[in-house]
């Protein structure tokens, strides 16, 4: 499936990893072929980008979904100061899609001929391509990724997550790492989590069990619900 | 990801914010430690910097260093060096230096009128 609401990054630069792993919810040490699947959060923790990021080469490269790009652009850009830090946007030299419902390992970073394909939490696999080669087909549309999503409880941009909620109200308690240390929204998710007050989880319903106005996404036989824990 | 032009993509093209001639000042406390610190020989420099990060956003890096490559205004306040990163200086400027001396969360501290909140540490503001 076409996945146009991502967004490809390039970060360059001696300080990248450490400019990363400051802004991040999880931590940023990437080895070889890893993916590391994070967040940047404002300081009240509330959701700027979701990045799926990767090494190729010497570049830090970003699978990034945000609600509003040019304001998280110019978030990561106030942050830059004088660390050696350099950020380009190639979302249009490149395809990027989303590969689901096949069975594949999707734990890391692979490249086949042309094509980066990137693991997203073992569960599907953004693959990146230039716009120099035609499209692949794609299979599925967003009404079949949406019953998949479903299926396998995974929160998604414009159902769950969005600009307005921290992590923990949308099912991505996962992409937090508890003992990073500092990192922007730190403090106030670290309170949450001590206090146990506003955390949530995804859960999947059918929908004769749940009524589907309350649900984050709704599907044809079974729906998702953000659930207080 | 592979057609050889994403490496020669031209950076995101950003507004930086303008340099601005830095004021700071520094408290007693924090003169006089940093008089321990520096003794006699007055050819170093205190860098006081700020680096992305921290539970707010930004965070402060002071550093003792004889020199530097970042681009800085160098101050002379009673008599001790100080190199701020003009990358850095629309954050900075206003800031007084203190020290705590505390057994615990003691330390150098900064206060910042450009800070509209800071974390509980004071080490990291927006």
């Amino acid at each position: 499936m076409a996945f146009d609401n991502a967004q490809a990054l390039i970060f360059t630069g001696s300080d990248v990893e450490k400019f990363l792993d400051g802004l991040s919810s999880n931590k940023v040490e990437i080895n070889h072929d890893e993916v590391i699947d994070t967040l940047v959060l404002d300081n009240k923790a509330k959701i700027i980008a979701q990045m799926h990021i990767f090494k190729l080469n010497n570049m830090y490269i970003s699978v990034t979904i945000a609600d509003d790009f040019n304001g998280m652009i110019d978030y990561l850009n106030s942050k830059v100061l004088s660390q050696d830090v350099t950020i380009s946007n190639v979302t249009n030299l490149n395809h990027i899609d989303i590969v689901y419902n096949e069975g594949k390992s999707h734990d890391k970073m692979k490249r086949f001929s042309k094509i980066t394909q990137i693991g997203i939490n073992n569960l599907y696999t953004v693959e990146i391509y230039s716009k120099q080669l035609d499209r692949l087909e794609l299979d599925g549309d967003e009404k079949s990724f949406t019953e998949w999503r479903i299926d396998n409880i995974i929160p998604w941009y414009g159902y769950e997550i969005s600009g307005s909620v921290n992590p923990y109200q949308c099912g991505l308690n996962y992409q937090v790492h508890e003992n990073k240390g500092c990192f922007t929204g730190q403090e106030i998710l670290t309170r949450m989590r001590t206090r146990k007050k506003g955390i949530y989880r995804l859960v999947c319903r059918a929908n004769s069990d749940s009524p589907t106005s309350i649900a984050s996404t709704e599907g044809n036989e079974r729906s998702l619900y953000l659930e207080r824990i | 990801m592979d057609c050889g032009t994403c490496e020669s993509a031209s950076p995101v093209v950003v507004e930086t914010p303008a340099v601005v001639n830095v004021e700071l000042t520094i408290t007693e406390n924090a003169h006089s430690m940093l008089d321990q610190a520096f003794g006699d020989d007055r050819s170093m420099a205190l860098l006081v910097g700020v680096l992305s990060g921290g539970c707010s956003g930004y965070m402060y890096d002071l550093q003792i260093v004889e020199d530097t490559e970042i681009d800085c205004q160098e101050l002379s306040i009673s008599g001790f060096r100080i190199l701020v990163p003009n990358s850095s200086s629309h954050l900075l400027n206003g800031i007084e230096i203190d020290y705590e001396d505390r057994l615990m969360g003691g330390g150098f501290k900064i206060n910042n009128p450009n800070a509209q909140s800071s974390c509980g540490c004071g080490e990291s503001f927006a």
